[in-house]
């Protein structure tokens, strides 16, 4: 007697009863677990998740006499129902050749073009109707997966001479594939069709239901990366602010990228633009390429050492910063033509980079690009879960470092912009000076009188900043006066003086050639205009004159008055104050003038020369004093202003 | 940590479907409500160990069905984290008779709302085992 289970181990002498049950191992393992001659199977296929929802069918086709096996496209059997009818277990638990001939049929299985293949079982039977043996395709869209074997079996029949063929074929035991066709429930012949269409029907249900579910998480995976994505964009376009400074607003992007994504910890590089050479091209370079950083967009970055410089570092486990740039460097070169990124995973065990000891493994560097070129670099480093960089991580992060670009390059354009203008504008302005040596400085006093008038009034900074530039630009309209005029001493003829009140116009005329500028060309105009009505170009009374017209006409004076000019000597500080009440009310707004005198007269002079880079000798003349770059100064001031000018213009 | 059972609520199928792929993966057993009434039955089944739920619902709103959660024993320190539009805001006095913890906005980020989960879980893992001494 044998205990071995192959049916094809002995074909004499054993009775059904005394054949033990086969051992197919636990319901559901692949039967490399079963048998002990598992491992001819040249294949050991992997268990798919689709075993387990299939396996839920056994028990009803159980009770049906169905003997159920689920196995896989290339032909290996992956699950056999354990308490199925022992017919099946016998046949399919252990190697035998019509175990091998199922597998081979299936595995050579081509599908027929045209046939609806949700519906093509094929037959696994070979010549005995008592037998019936169906392959079911598993299907995945129009792929197979794999396969549902579904034997039964007549329970009469295993003494006919169709049975002794098969069994000889197969060279299977007949008494032992009798017996175990007798016990157990068989299926009726004439329904068995219909039962295999139903099953190949529940099949194709569950694995519909199946593949919707696991499209489903996979949908809502992606979903997921696309709500990381959208909430960070909008969390990132809400902090980019032209008013803030660079560094808050990257400490906010950073905050918000390491809460989005698996970065542990991110940087932000940026080319160092302060060097002189620098600033001249920035200067001279028309303001559409005004960023020519590296040479080319796909150009190997520029090789001196240093030139990204770190801006910004947040997160955890954060690696020291002349590391980083060193190794930013070095993988910006690393990147394929065409693409602005490079997924350095595992760059901590790279030799080129082991005399720097970084202390992180893995990193991303983006390459942030202006209109022109690179402008820096974007970089994450290392997973919070201690993971690889995965495409996933790269798209979001991509994002970040596309809106940080273009924030960066807007701010470079509009601060390149706002430079422009105002260094125009102060250009202007110092020609009008240069024309009269005895203005020197004036208008930029005037300027920083009206603002500091503005701030005294409690405006806001917009406002106290469209006084500056009012009082900047008040005599621009001079340009158009003759010089013999301007510079003339003494008294000037009725023409001459006619000619000079022009200028406010002239100046008006001028601005109207700005439209950023528009707001600026009442005051302008006005200037010279007197609360009594009787100023020029329109003679306008009290009220009527714009607010920041009636600031220019009083510090203008006030400036006049206390520098020499070509028309009369200088007054002091005090004749001048004194001047100032007599005229208050008539030429100057009182309201205005007592706020001047709340101020301090000679303190507002001060500060004024100091602004404006001037010294006031004791003859009441002004020069330049050792600072010939206050126009620089002026412009570095403007740009502080530029963020809430933005408004106004 | 161990594994959670964490409850979903929301009347938009695929904010439950973000965040049920979003919890699974990390481990936790995830069941979906699409409303109040849903996720109260859903409750009565099994108490959850953390509530995640809408609060703009057809029928019981997120602040209702908290309000409803607080005065059964059983569920009424179960944490929640509340869900909002960006148009509706949340005063203080509506997280009163509540076990709402955290408030976030929409379009929220997956892995906050992750991270967020955890800290709670952690929380309420360290009170029971401080209770249990």
């Amino acid at each position: 007697m044998t205990t071995d289970n192959s049916v094809i181990a002995s074909r004499k002498g054993l009775t059904a009863a005394a054949y033990p049950s086969p051992v197919v191992g636990v319901r559901g393992q692949s039967e490399a677990a079963g048998g002990t001659n598992a491992s001819r199977d040249s294949t050991r296929a992997e268990r798919p998740d689709w075993v387990t929802v299939l396996e839920a069918l056994y028990p009803r086709w159980r009770a049906l006499g169905f003997g159920i096996s689920l196995w896989s496209d290339s032909g290996v059997l992956l699950s056999l129902d354990a308490d199925g009818p022992q017919l099946w277990r016998l046949l399919f638990a252990t190697p035998n050749k019509l175990k091998q001939h199922v597998g081979e049929t299936l595995r050579q299985f081509t599908p027929a073009s045209g046939v609806n293949k949700g519906h093509e079982i094929i037959d696994l039977q070979s010549g005995i109707g008592a037998i019936q043996i169906s392959g079911l395709p598993l299907l995945l869209g129009s792929r197979v997966i794999g396969w549902c074997v579904a034997g039964v079996a007549d329970r009469q029949c295993g003494d006919t001479e169709d049975c002794a063929r098969w069994c000889d074929r197969f060279q299977l035991d007949q008494l032992v594939v009798a017996n175990a066709m007798a016990a157990g429930p068989a299926c009726p012949p004439d329904v068995r069709g219909a039962a295999i269409e139903l099953l190949a029907e529940g099949i194709s249900n569950k694995l519909t239901l199946r593949n919707q579910e696991l499209e489903l998480a996979g949908l809502a995976g992606h979903l997921g990366t696309a709500y990381e994505e959208l909430n960070l964009i909008c969390r990132l376009g809400s902090e980019m602010s032209f008013s803030r400074a660079l560094v808050d607003v990257l400490a906010d992007v950073a905050e918000h990228t390491l809460v989005s994504s698996r970065a542990a910890c991110v940087a932000f590089l940026l080319k160092d633009g302060n060097s002189p050479e620098e600033r001249e091209d920035k200067m001279t370079t028309p303001i559409a390429c005004l960023e020519p950083v590296w040479d080319a967009p796909n150009a190997r970055m520029a090789s001196r050492s240093g030139s990204l410089k770190c801006v910004g570092l947040h997160g955890t486990n954060k690696p020291s910063i002349p590391t980083l740039e060193r190794i930013a460097e070095c993988l910006c070169n690393e990147r394929e033509n065409g693409r602005d990124f490079v997924i350095a995973n595992n760059v901590g065990g790279r030799p080129e980079f082991a005399n720097l000891n970084p202390s992180f493994r893995h990193c991303v560097v983006f390459i942030m690009q202006s209109g022109a070129g690179p402008i820096g670099v974007f970089m994450a480093i290392d997973c919070t879960d201690g993971g690889d960089f995965s495409t996933t991580d790269v798209n979001l992060l991509h994002a970040v470092a596309d809106r940080v670009a273009a924030y960066l390059m807007n701010q470079r354009l509009y601060a390149g912009a706002s430079e422009l203008l105002y260094g125009f504008l102060h250009a202007m302005v110092s020609s009008i000076d240069a024309k009269d040596p005895y203005t020197c400085g004036h208008s930029s006093r005037v300027a920083h009188m009206s603002r500091m008038l503005a701030e005294g009034l409690g405006w806001a900074g917009p406002q106290c900043h469209r006084a500056y530039l009012a009082g900047l630009l008040h005599d621009v309209g001079k340009i158009g006066v003759s010089d013999v005029i301007l510079c003339k001493p003494g008294k000037l003829s009725t023409e001459e003086f006619a000619a000079l009140r022009k200028h406010p116009e002239i100046g008006a005329r001028i601005m109207a050639r700005i439209p950023q500028l528009e707001t600026l060309r009442p005051a302008i105009l006005h200037h010279h205009e007197r609360m009594d009505g009787n100023g020029y170009p329109h003679g306008l009374k009290g009220e009527a004159i714009p607010v920041v017209a009636r600031m220019i006409c009083l510090v203008d004076a006030l400036d006049a008055m206390t520098t020499t000019r070509t028309y009369r000597p200088l007054l002091t500080a005090d004749v001048a104050i004194e001047e100032i009440r007599r005229c208050s009310g008539t030429q100057f707004d009182s309201a205005l003038v007592k706020k001047l005198l709340e101020l301090e007269v000679p303190k507002v002079l001060t500060q004024a020369h100091l602004f404006a880079g001037t010294h006031l000798d004791e003859g009441g003349h002004t020069e330049s004093v050792g600072d010939p770059d206050w126009s620089a100064r002026l412009v570095e001031y403007s740009k502080e202003l530029v963020g809430s000018a933005v408004n106004t213009w | 940590m161990a594994k959670a059972s964490i409850l979903v609520c929301d009347d938009e199928p695929h904010i439950l479907h973000v965040l049920k792929a979003k919890l699974e993966n990390a481990g936790h057993h995830v069941r979906m409500a699409r409303d109040g009434e849903e996720a109260l039955e859903l409750v009565s089944e099994e108490v959850p160990d953390l509530l995640i739920s809408d609060l703009q619902m057809p029928g019981l709103s997120g602040l209702d069905l908290c309000r409803r959660l607080r005065i059964d024993v059983r569920t009424a320190e179960v944490p929640v984290i509340l869900l909002t539009a960006r148009e509706y805001s949340v005063k203080t006095d509506d997280l009163s008779n509540t076990s709402i913890r955290i408030v976030l906005p929409k379009p929220f980020s997956p892995r906050a709302i992750l991270a967020k989960v955890l800290d709670l879980l952690r929380e309420r893992q360290d009170a029971s085992q401080r209770n249990g001494v």
